[in-house]
């Protein structure tokens, strides 16, 4: 109840994919690119669910709340930024930067990124989203409801569910 | 009068104060001397010039104890090299999200702007908010990294109110009303999904971060819980989590048999192992490992078996051949304590973790029966 007017007046403050020409095409080309780009890091690191959706919410309040869209060149280092914050939120077993910064290629196999750069993105992405990384996804509701849906008696409390 | 006397308890302050940290932080604070230390930092207190308030001032990464502790077996890459610690991430973002009168409030997370990093400053000097990929120079890591977290500044804590008063554990409104302030703060925890994972009054060396804060203005000694360093978000139902969290004598035996799959029961068992330190004024099961902490567990509750606690034997670290005790009474275990005390206690201090009360049940226990004259007067000293 609580969270869920937190949360209301949190979704006010974002004016999530304005309708601008760059907006549009963030959404229309971008987005789907480094969203697809991250599944395929998380099936390859074999990375959690959780760490996916948290990276994706990530990048789309990074998005919402940033006054210029970000140029094509550092839209991997985004998307690198993203997935590492959210792992190392998620994970029990931590990458470094610099396996997260090898990830991210050109042609010729050299790295288009240094690591400083991935500390940076990720200080600017925090600073961005207010350092609120645990924020509810799609992928806890679902959850959530999985787990009702098991136990027909009703909503299992938290306590309950955590054995 | 207890805030006096603490001060002049406290160690004296080291040469230098602020360990080559600027004094004046952002020019909003002023760093006077360090009072803790902690795996994952140091803490300073400070005053808010504007406003004149004190607080406290955690220093996170860079130049601080780095902390690249192993937990749970792995390498926690926390050092500056790796940007924001996954540690720090963990405790900021959870504690942004609580806000209660039993949780010390974090008020700011900042960084040292005076210092910017100078691949920032090119960047930004270049007319970017993004720095090229490319190049860019490689000034980052170092003092940039470092990250400053803003508290309320609480100056007692439950070890220094033991120490600077014996007779605590006899004082059983007192013990009463600390009891449920911890239950209340950790049912709030709970309720929003956070472990707090270490729970304890122990500072290891006089200059650990202390983690149940006492507020003793105004005569009321309101409890606030602190250090969320090893704290952790936990989904329903919960994953496998590492085993190698909660100091060692408030570990609970389902995390010293090296059960991964936890929850909220874990910070129930550290807060009543809290709670009778508190009254029997000595640790309960102060283990010098993990097998004597478990042992001093078995020999005081007496040994589990299957039929207490379904499941134990697929616990990983359980052995048949463990000694087998009959265990004590549990008024010889807490002896200050009423017998409504008592009982909470056992069913906070139960094996089986399914079968532990959880913090939202241990509020309504009969224990608190009488909390209600106590909220509205809280007990002195």
């Amino acid at each position: 109840q609580a969270i869920i007017k937190n949360e209301l007046i949190r979704q006010a403050g974002l004016r999530y994919v304005p309708d601008r020409p760059e907006a549009r095409r963030f959404a229309s080309l971008d987005r789907p690119r480094i969203v697809s780009w991250l599944v395929e890091v998380v099936s390859a690191l074999r990375l959690s669910d959780e760490a996916l959706y948290a990276a994706v919410s990530l990048l789309d309040r990074f998005v919402a709340g940033t006054e210029t869209f970000p140029p094509e060149h550092v839209l991997q280092l985004l998307a690198l930024a993203c997935i590492s914050l959210a792992s190392k939120h998620e994970e029990v077993a931590q990458y470094r930067a610099d396996d997260w910064v090898r990830l991210a290629v050109d042609s010729a196999n050299r790295p288009l990124y240094q690591r400083e750069d991935l500390q940076r993105m990720e200080m600017l992405l925090l600073e961005t989203v207010d350092w609120r990384i645990r924020v509810p996804n799609s992928l806890v509701f679902l959850r959530l409801y999985h787990n009702v849906l098991l136990h027909q008696e009703g909503v299992v409390p938290a306590d309950a569910a955590s054995m | 009068m207890a805030t006096a006397a603490a001060a002049a308890a406290y160690p004296p302050p080291r040469t230098s104060a602020t360990d080559g940290l600027p004094r004046l932080l952002n020019n909003k604070y002023r760093l006077e001397r360090r009072v803790g230390e902690g795996t994952y930092g140091v803490v300073y207190r400070a005053t808010e010039l504007a406003s004149g308030q004190t607080v406290a001032v955690k220093v996170r990464g860079g130049a601080g104890r780095g902390g690249a502790g192993t937990v749970g077996g792995e390498m926690r890459p926390d050092d500056s090299e790796e940007g924001v610690p996954s540690s720090a991430l963990r405790e900021i973002a959870l504690l942004l999200e609580l806000r209660h009168d039993n949780v010390v409030r974090l008020r700011e997370v900042t960084r040292d702007l005076s210092r910017p990093d100078p691949a920032a400053a090119a960047a930004a000097a270049a007319g970017g908010r993004y720095s090229s990929g490319a190049g860019g120079g490689g000034g980052g890591g170092g003092d940039s990294a470092q990250l400053f977290l803003v508290f309320d500044f609480v100056d007692m804590d439950v070890h220094r109110l033991m120490q600077l008063y014996p007779a605590l554990g006899a004082n059983a409104a007192l013990v009463k009303y600390l009891t449920y302030q911890l239950l209340c703060g950790l049912d709030y925890c709970h309720r929003r999904r956070v472990l707090h994972r270490d729970l304890k009054p122990q500072v290891e060396g006089g200059w650990g971060v202390r983690n149940l804060l006492v507020d003793v203005r105004g005569g009321g000694h309101s409890l606030k819980i602190a250090d969320f360093g090893l704290s952790r978000a936990f989904g329903v139902p919960v994953r496998l989590l590492s085993p190698e969290v909660v100091t060692l004598w408030y570990r609970p035996p389902e995390l010293l048999l090296g059960g991964r799959l936890y929850g909220s029961p874990v910070d129930v068992w550290s807060a009543a192992c809290c709670v009778l330190e508190l009254s029997n004024r000595w640790p309960l099961f102060p283990g010098a490992t993990e097998i004597d902490t478990l042992l001093k567990i078995f020999e005081k509750l007496g040994s589990p078996d299957e039929a207490t606690w379904p499941g134990l034997a697929d616990l990983p670290h359980w052995r048949p051949q463990l000694p087998r005790y009959p265990g004590r009474s549990w008024e010889e275990i807490a002896p200050r304590l009423d017998p409504a005390g008592r009982d909470l206690m056992r069913r906070m201090l139960t094996y089986d973790p399914a079968q532990r009360i959880t913090a939202a049940a241990a509020l309504r226990h009969p224990y608190f029966a009488d909390i209600g004259p106590l909220l509205e007067r809280p007990p002195q000293l």
